[in-house]
């Protein structure tokens, strides 16, 4: 795989505050999901392949190019970028073949118009951009940075403010736009988004890079942490905490009002045999809820294991 | 330079509600002008007494701070400057049609009343009154949305400090610090305009400059602060 973005040794600091701390990385054709909570680095990482600001240290290269010096590159990258500014009094065909003729585009219209199609915004292409919904403005931003048949994609947060429609679409075109060689390196903050879109991905936990690899790895990694689990009962809580300890399936369990906390080491196996175990003691299940399952508790255990185990 | 830009800052400036306000604030001067016109005897020095007191102090660098710290300014604070930078565009191939709309869009809304004034005004001295004054006006225009353009990028509040330089500066410090003039835009307005007007030095209070190197003084202080505001701009970080 021939690296066409690469990061290296990059740290960006804003007076006191850490951005990215010497993070280095690079990918190459397909897409590449850039995973992080909101501040964990994403966007400055975005932000400094597109040549909006210089590293603090370290080296940024976009095909071999410096994007803060050489403008030349946007010939052959395209971005969606975070910020909602578009140019309110243009329609969106005018916006994509504006966008089309500065990058060079031989016949901006037509290319504008091929790129109105791939996101579904044909209807509304002659209409002002003022009057957009977000998810309008998302796929008319994806639209300029598809009409100029570009390389390399950078897609900050691509799917926000988009309806489940209009992000199964953006989803599979995001797919296709991998598998037809470009490079895609597409951040998001929730994980199962990235899962959809991404074979491998980036993990940054306030900006270090913990993690890097395959997408499935990642949720291997996810499922082989210890776990906590919400388990309501209104009866026989005691019998059920015995079974669950003596089966070897809870490392810890804590009696609460409604029922138990139960840690675990292997959550599918508590999913399965819980049911039945539940039965034998003369527990009623009336909820089963995984507790700490959400980003933040995931990167922090990410955090921790990038720690103790190097990166994954 | 990159007209697809130039025509999309134009249309930015331009159709814009405060735009309608700049117009009526550009006509003043013609309405004094008028006023002028009406007193019987029209004063001979009624196209001085308004360049000099209103159009040049006050309409022409007020309207060109609006429009000047604007030109770059809310392309950065709305973000779409992303766009622009994000072209194979160098940086100051972006900021050049940025500020020459800028400037243009100052001298459509300041050249009506300009011209209104050289029409309705008494004392003008004919073809070499409006050649003189139109070469004052757009050098002003292009040296003053030069200067605002660099401080919208240099500065939290660019409007507030530009009124400041107009106010405290150009309108005050100057009057009665005559070397603090050639520190200032509307001095070397005032030497190129007094080209035109017999006498002129003495009724603008222009500086002793020769009207030519007065415009060859603001044409390289235009092109001085777009070097800046290119500099500037390649060093900013972006939104």
């Amino acid at each position: 795989m021939t690296d066409t973005v690469s990061f290296t040794g990059i740290s960006k600091w804003y007076g006191d505050t850490v951005a990215l701390s010497d993070v280095s990385f690079s990918i190459g054709a397909g897409v590449t999901g850039l995973l992080g909570h909101n501040g964990a680095g994403k966007s400055t990482a975005l932000k400094l392949c597109g040549g909006f600001a210089r590293p603090s240290a370290g080296e940024v290269r976009v095909l071999g190019l410096d994007p803060k010096t050489q403008p030349e590159l946007f010939e052959r990258i395209g971005l969606v970028v975070d910020s909602d500014g578009l140019w309110p009094f243009l329609t969106a065909r005018e916006l994509v073949s504006t966008m089309a003729q500065l990058r060079n585009v031989r016949d901006p219209e037509a290319a504008a118009a091929r790129a109105l199609e791939t996101v579904d915004l044909v209807d509304a292409a002659d209409r002002p951009v003022r009057g957009f919904s977000k998810g309008m403005r998302q796929r008319v931003k994806l639209a300029q940075a598809l009409a100029h048949d570009p390389e390399v994609l950078l897609l900050d947060e691509p799917l926000n403010g988009l309806d489940p429609v209009q992000r199964r679409l953006i989803v599979e075109l995001i797919r296709a736009l991998g598998s037809e060689g470009r490079t895609v390196l597409v951040s998001s903050h929730v994980l199962h988004e990235v899962e959809r879109m991404a074979p491998r991905v980036v993990v940054l936990v306030n900006g270090k890079l913990v993690a890097i690899g395959e997408t499935a790895g990642l949720r291997e990694l996810i499922r082989d942490r210890p776990r906590t689990v919400r388990i309501t009962s209104p009866t026989a809580v005691r019998e059920l905490a015995r079974a669950l300890v003596g089966e070897g399936l809870a490392s810890g369990v804590r009696m609460v009002d409604d029922g138990l906390v139960v840690e675990t080491d292997d959550v599918d196996a508590l999913g399965r045999r819980l049911p039945r175990l539940a039965r034998s003691a003369g527990a009623t299940l009336e909820r089963v809820e995984p507790l700490g399952d959400d980003l933040e508790s995931v990167y922090s255990y990410l955090t921790a294991h990038a720690r103790g185990r190097g990166r994954a | 330079m990159s007209t697809v830009v130039l025509r999309l800052a134009l249309r930015r400036l331009l159709y814009r509600r405060r735009t309608i306000l700049l117009v009526l604030a550009g006509l003043l001067p013609t309405l004094v002008a008028l006023l002028y016109r009406l007193e019987t005897p029209p004063p001979e020095s009624g196209f001085e007494d308004v360049m000099g007191q209103i159009f040049l102090p006050y309409v022409l660098p007020f309207v060109a701070l609006v429009i000047g710290a604007s030109a770059i300014g809310e392309e950065r604070d709305d973000g779409t400057i992303l766009y622009l930078a994000s072209t194979p565009l160098r940086r100051l191939a972006i900021v050049l049609p940025l500020l020459a709309a800028a400037a243009l869009t100052t001298l459509v809304i300041c050249v009506p009343g300009f011209v209104g004034c050289l029409v309705l005004a008494p004392g003008t001295n004919g073809i070499s009154t409006a050649a003189w004054g139109l070469a004052a006006v757009a050098g002003a225009a292009l040296a003053y949305t030069g200067l605002f353009g660099w401080l919208s990028l240099r500065a939290p509040r660019p409007v507030v400090l530009g009124m400041l330089y107009i106010v405290i500066w150009e309108g005050s410090i100057t009057a009665f610090a005559p070397s603090a003039r050639w520190l200032s835009v509307q001095s070397y307005a005032r030497a190129t305009i007094a080209g035109g007007l017999p006498g002129g030095k003495t009724t603008l209070n222009a500086p002793d400059l020769a009207p030519i190197l007065a415009l060859c003084v603001l044409a390289a202080g235009t092109a001085i602060w777009l070097l800046l505001t290119a500099r500037r701009f390649n060093r900013v970080e972006l939104p």
